[in-house]
C-alpha cells in the first residue's frame, strides 16, 4: 500500500506509506470468527467468540457488549517477558474496546457479549492500531452486525515530519503521536489518542493523513473479507 | 431457497446498497440517512414483495454463510432444560433457539404464573417439571440481568422429554398432565406439549 511522497525512512518508505499490509480472515477454526494481521513485522491474531450471557453483576442492559481481551505473548518483544497479564495489556484492551463499541449494532444483542480476544505475536510498532483493525476484521467475520469496519493507523512525530505507521525504532525516537481510529462510512471518529505537544497545523495535517490512511486500510480490510466469500463459492481453489 | 452465485453480489459491512424509498431492510441490512447500508458481509439479496404488501418495495437481505450470531428474542419458541425447580419458578438453560443450537446457553426462568393460562395461582411447579426435563418453551420477555422469562402457557409448549424418576427410562406422554413410564408403568406428573410435527405447527412471534 502506497501513497505519494519519496522515501527517506530507515526501511525505505515514505512518509506516508504502510509497511506490508497482510490480513487472512478464518484462522482460527474453533472462534466464530477470526483474523491474522502483519504490517511489516508486526503480528497480530483475533478471535472473536460468543455470544454468550452477560454477568450477572453488570445488571440488566438491553444493549449487548463487546469484551476485550488482548495478551502480548512472551516472545513479541525484544527481551522475553514474564508471563501473565501486565498493565498495557489491560490498557490496550481497554482502549480496544472503546474504539470498536461505536461500530458494533449492540441493540441486537441485548444481555449478551462477545469475547474478543487477542494476542500479539510480535510487537514491531503501531500495535494498537493493528489490534483494533484485526478485531474490526475478526468481528465481520464472525458475522457480528456492525455499522462498519473500524480501520486504525497511527503517525508519529519526529523532527517536524510526520511518519505513518511507525515501527518499534521509529516510535522509540518520536515527539508526540496521534492515532486515529475511524468508521470511514458514516465518517465518525471512534477514538483519538494525541500524545506530545501539537501546534493546529499540525494537528491538521496529521489528522488528514491519518483519515485518508484509514479509508485506504478500510479498502485492504474490504478485500480479506470479500475474498473469505469468495473462497467458499469457489470450494476448489 | 437456493441462491446462486450468478444472482447475487458479494458485499462487505458498510456498503452502500440502496436508496430507502426504493427497497425495504431485510436481514442484515440498517438503514441510515434514508440509504440502505449492509452491516455483515455476505450476498446482497433482494426478495419480492410478499402477497399481503403487493405493490410494496422489495426487501434487500445480506446473507451470511453458516449462522450468525444468535440470541433469544421475545416471541422465539426455545428448548430448555430445566436445571432448578423451586416452589415459585422453574429454572432453565435455554439451548436451542428455534432450530438453531446456541454456542453457549443462555440461562431463563419459567414462572409459577407463566407455566399455563388457566388456573395460574393453583399451579405446582414440581408436577410440571423436574430438572433434566427437556422444554420447548417461548421467551416472553429479557427478564432480568440473570434470566429470560418463558413461558409454557400453551398446548404446544411443556416437556416434550423426560426420564422417569424410577427407572430412569424416557416417559410417555399420557395427557396433558401426566406421563407415563414405559418400564415400571408408574405415571408420573408434568405439564405436557402436544408436538403435532416438528416445527411446523409453531408460528413464531414477530
Amino acid at each position: 500500500m502506497e501513497t505519494s511522497t519519496s522515501g527517506s525512512r530507515a526501511d525505505g518508505r515514505g512518509l506516508e506509506e504502510f509497511r506490508t499490509v497482510f490480513i487472512k480472515t478464518r484462522v482460527l477454526s474453533q472462534a466464530k470468527g477470526s483474523a491474522y494481521v502483519e504490517f511489516g513485522s508486526t503480528k497480530v491474531m483475533v478471535g472473536v467468540f460468543g455470544p454468550r450471557q452477560s454477568e450477572v453483576k453488570l445488571g440488566f442492559t438491553d444493549r449487548g457488549r463487546v469484551n476485550c481481551e488482548v495478551r502480548f505473548t512472551s516472545f513479541s518483544a525484544h527481551k522475553l517477558a514474564k508471563s501473565g497479564q501486565t498493565q498495557s495489556d489491560s490498557s490496550a484492551a481497554q482502549a480496544m474496546q472503546q474504539a470498536l463499541e461505536p461500530s458494533v449494532q449492540l441493540d441486537k444483542f441485548p444481555k449478551a457479549v462477545f469475547d474478543v480476544s487477542a494476542m500479539v505475536l510480535e510487537a514491531g510498532g503501531s500495535d494498537l492500531p493493528i489490534l483494533i483493525t484485526a478485531a474490526s476484521v475478526a468481528l465481520a467475520d464472525a458475522g457480528v452486525e456492525l455499522y462498519d469496519l473500524v480501520p486504525a493507523v497511527q503517525l508519529s512525530k519526529q523532527a517536524g515530519q510526520l511518519l505513518l505507521d511507525p515501527s518499534l525504532e521509529e516510535s522509540g525516537a518520536e515527539e508526540g503521536s496521534l492515532l486515529v481510529s475511524l468508521m470511514p462510512e458514516p465518517n465518525e471518529v471512534t477514538s483519538l489518542t494525541v500524545r506530545g505537544l501539537w501546534a493546529d497545523s499540525e494537528m491538521r495535517d496529521g489528522l488528514e493523513l491519518a483519515l485518508g490512511a484509514c479509508g485506504q486500510l478500510k479498502a485492504a480490510m474490504r478485500e480479506a473479507l470479500l475474498a473469505a466469500v469468495e473462497g467458499e463459492e469457489n470450494p476448489e481453489k | 431457497m437456493a441462491v446462486t452465485a450468478s444472482t447475487t453480489t458479494p458485499v462487505c459491512v458498510g456498503d452502500r446498497l440502496g436508496a430507502s424509498d426504493a427497497y425495504e431492510a431485510g436481514e442484515g441490512v440498517f438503514i441510515r440517512d434514508g440509504f440502505l447500508f449492509a452491516g455483515v458481509v455476505g450476498h446482497r439479496r433482494i426478495e419480492a414483495p410478499r402477497p399481503p404488501l403487493d405493490g410494496g418495495k422489495p426487501v434487500l437481505h445480506v446473507t451470511t454463510r453458516g449462522t450468525q450470531p444468535l440470541v433469544p428474542k421475545p416471541g422465539d419458541i426455545v428448548t430448555v432444560k430445566i436445571s432448578r425447580v423451586t416452589q415459585t419458578t422453574a429454572l432453565a438453560l435455554i439451548v436451542c433457539v428455534g432450530r438453531q443450537a446456541l454456542t453457549t446457553e443462555f440461562k431463563g426462568a419459567i414462572r409459577q404464573q407463566d407455566v399455563r393460562a388457566t388456573e395460574i395461582d393453583r399451579v405446582i411447579l414440581y408436577d410440571c417439571f423436574r430438572p433434566g426435563d427437556i422444554v420447548r418453551a417461548e421467551v416472553l420477555s429479557l427478564g432480568d440481568a440473570r434470566s429470560y422469562y418463558l413461558s409454557t402457557a400453551k398446548n404446544e409448549l411443556g416437556v416434550v422429554y423426560a426420564r422417569s424418576a424410577a427407572a430412569g427410562a424416557p416417559l410417555v406422554p399420557n395427557g396433558w398432565v401426566t406421563m407415563q413410564c414405559p418400564e415400571t408403568q408408574t405415571v408420573e406428573k408434568r405439564k405436557v406439549a402436544k408436538v403435532v410435527s416438528g416445527w411446523e405447527d409453531i408460528t413464531p412471534g414477530k
